[in-house]
């Protein structure tokens, strides 16, 4: 299909801790369409941001990516040498990354750390001369004053306009995908929303896509056309965001929204559904989300893979099976 | 650049008083607590009664203490530092003298260090739980725990001794323009090369032997540091930015040199105060030198006028650093 831009096959990701092997990220599939807001949720800690590093291969020590494929536009980056993932990173796919207050270095002006990942993509263009470019770029995601505010530090600037800058840095140099790691989370609720319709805005200015990461469920709804719901390492459910709000089909997806009545209140933990998230060195046998599911079967001791039970709409769960 | 410009007016104005303290407590160790000042500073029980009256008229003795600290500071501003009743000089003449050795050796050895302990922290922290890691740490270990009188009696045996490359004492030969009182210098920008390569000659093993144990410190430092900066946030970020080679390396560095920065310029304030086992055993005519002498002679304006430099050039070297910190990192500016 052509109009995939990303297409993650059966990735793993591990961490080789003291405690032991934490498979943060076991066998995830899912693809990416060209042009869409894709939305990955999942409480804490499951996996979600070990998924976004992973596919432009920035997994660090002790973790390691120990299967999969990850194919943009049919080329599989896992195995792509260092150098040329350099020059997909920041051009072609993006980060926005969780924290602005951290995401940008203190002792550099924002101007310069835009300027900077121009001029890393474009040999031809100095540092120097990319200021322009930054100027512009901090005009486009609002941020007023932008001559002036090139030169501030990142100290100097609130965290909202600190997000917008990353953003700015996530847009300039126009690329295919952006992927943004829960860009709203660290924000006060009032900037939250500013930010979501600058991501819009400049989504549709530039038809880039976006992948985006939140456990925000109000988010979620506000912005993405399909949702991915991950769970403790593995995909549980993939589905258009209408079809999933009406009609979630995963007992956790189910309790994910009965756990929300009002979905712009921020889930830290989802108290509606008994038990915990499993710890990601012992998982149970199985269905991970067997321990807490009031439909568990014996068939649940065997992993479900993912389904397609509606068109567009995928599960992971035995109930849906039909023999 | 305007909140550097006002930082730094700021800094300079708090100098002013530390320098004030500096000057204050020399004062009232020197003044205060002696019993008899005039006495002490005459060269102490056998000193003739006629020259104690005539220090304690010369340095206004019998005034009050805040008269005696207005003409204490005036004496020193007016470059009267007090004589010294063993070399029958000024104390100023004498520091002078004794002064830009240290400095020169102080400079030899901040160099090496630099250009010995930055790199390999630097390798150490990039290779980190290598066995290059683990070598690093280990020699860093060592420099910290030589002794230096030891080090030093062992590079003069190898080096003089056995080798024969190297001279185990002095300063070399003294240049005949004197326009800084460092040997190296004066003698390049008088041209005398030849005197350059003996006066260089004379400077590696008092320097290899002070740098040693900074060598170790620097070197853990900045391995520590580095990885500091490279487990943050936006190190990662820089690398999802696609941001490479030196455009990448420059934010760890220059995030890893403030802790380096702070500990390079401790070292180097001690340096100043003079190194006073490594300038004894290798009659390097430095500070350290000139204290011992003149303490085992009870020289005391010389001890009180040693003191008072070694006060400043720390305080100095303080105001160097904090400068430094501004330059690096606009958060300090405030
Ligand atoms: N550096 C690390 N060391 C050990 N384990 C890690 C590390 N980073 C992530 N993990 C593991 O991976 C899991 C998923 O993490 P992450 O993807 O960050 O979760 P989230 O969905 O909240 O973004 C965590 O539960 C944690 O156990
Ligand atoms: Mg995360």
């Amino acid at each position: 299909m052509s109009d995939i831009l990303l297409e993650v096959k059966d990735l793993k990701v591990n961490f080789y801790t003291y405690a032991g092997v934490v498979k943060a990220v076991d066998g995830v599939s899912f693809s990416v369409r060209k042009g869409e807001f894709f939305s990955i949720v999942g409480e804490t800690g499951c996996g979600k941001s070990v998924t976004a590093r992973a596919i432009t291969k920035l997994i660090k020590p002790p973790g390691r990516i120990v299967g999969g494929k990850v194919l943009f536009e049919g080329k599989n980056l896992l195995k792509l040498p260092e150098k040329e993932l350099k020059k997909i990173r920041g051009k072609e796919i993006a980060y926005i990354y969780q924290d602005p207050s951290s995401a940008l270095d203190p002792l550099y002006t924002v101007g310069y750390q835009i300027a900077e990942t121009v001029a890393v993509h474009n040999p031809l263009i100095k540092i120097k001369n990319a200021f322009t470019k930054a100027v512009e770029i901090l005009k486009e995601v609002a941020i007023p004053d932008p001559v002036k505010r090139s030169t501030n530090y990142p100290h100097e600037l609130s965290g909202g306009m600190k997000q917008r800058v990353v953003i700015g840095i996530a847009m300039v140099n126009k690329p295919k995908l952006i992927i943004a790691d829960e860009p709203t989370t660290a924000l006060d609720v009032t900037i939250q929303a500013q930010i979501l319709d600058l991501l819009k805005e400049l989504k549709e200015k530039y038809n880039t896509t976006i992948m985006m990461i939140t456990h925000n469920l109000g988010v979620v709804a506000q912005v993405s056309d399909r949702v991915m719901v991950m769970y403790a390492g593995k995909v549980v459910e993939i589905a258009p965001v209408e079809e999933l709000f009406e009609k979630p089909l995963h007992p956790y997806t189910q309790g994910l929204l009965a756990a929300v009545p009002n979905p712009l209140k921020k889930v830290e933990e989802i108290k509606a559904i008994p038990g915990f998230v499993p710890d990601m060195i012992n998982v149970p046998k199985g269905c991970r989300f067997r321990p807490r599911c009031k439909f568990a079967t014996e068939k649940c001791l065997q992993q479900p893979s993912l389904i397609e039970v509606e068109k567009d709409h995928w599960v992971a769960c035995w109930k849906y099976w039909k023999r | 650049m305007a909140e550097l410009k006002y930082y730094l007016i700021r800094r300079l104005i708090t100098f002013v008083p530390t320098i004030l303290g500096v000057l204050l407590l020399v004062f009232v160790i020197s003044h205060a607590v002696p019993a008899d000042p005039a006495r002490l500073w005459a060269g102490g029980e056998k000193a003739k009664p006629e020259v104690v009256e005539m220090i304690r008229e010369k340095y206004h003795l019998n005034e009050p203490m805040h008269i005696q600290f207005y003409y204490y500071i005036k004496d020193l501003l007016s470059g009267n530092w007090g004589e010294s009743p063993v070399t029958k000089r000024p104390i100023l003449e004498d520091l002078a003298d004794y002064f830009p050795a240290t400095f020169e050796l102080a400079i030899a050895s901040t160099i090496l260090m630099v250009i010995v302990a930055i790199p390999l922290g630097i390798i150490s922290a990039f290779k980190r739980d290598t066995i290059i890691d683990h070598l690093v740490r280990l020699f860093a270990l060592m420099g910290i725990s030589v002794p230096v009188f030891w080090l030093a009696i062992i590079l003069q045996w190898i080096f003089y001794y056995q080798l024969g490359i190297l001279p185990a004492t002095g300063r070399g030969i003294e240049p005949s323009v004197s326009y800084t009182g460092l040997y190296l210098l004066d003698s390049l920008l008088a041209g005398e090369f030849d005197k350059f390569v003996t006066n260089l000659s004379h400077i590696i093993l008092p320097a290899i032997t002070l740098a040693f144990p900074g060598i170790g410190v620097i070197a853990r430092i900045t391995r520590n540091s580095v990885l500091d900066a490279m487990s943050s946030e936006f190190i990662d970020f820089a690398e999802a930015r696609g941001l490479h080679g030196f455009q990448f390396y420059r934010h760890v560095l220059k995030n890893a040199m403030i802790p380096i920065i702070t500990v390079l310029g401790l070292q180097f304030g001690f340096l100043l105060s003079g190194a006073v086992i490594t300038e004894t055993i290798f009659a390097w005519p430095g500070i350290g030198n000139y204290a011992v002498k003149a303490i085992n002679a009870l020289d005391y304006p010389a001890i009180m006028g040693t003191t008072l430099l070694i006060g400043l050039v720390f305080v100095i070297v303080n105001l160097v650093v904090d400068v430094i910190y501004a330059l690096i990192d606009p958060r300090i500016r405030f």
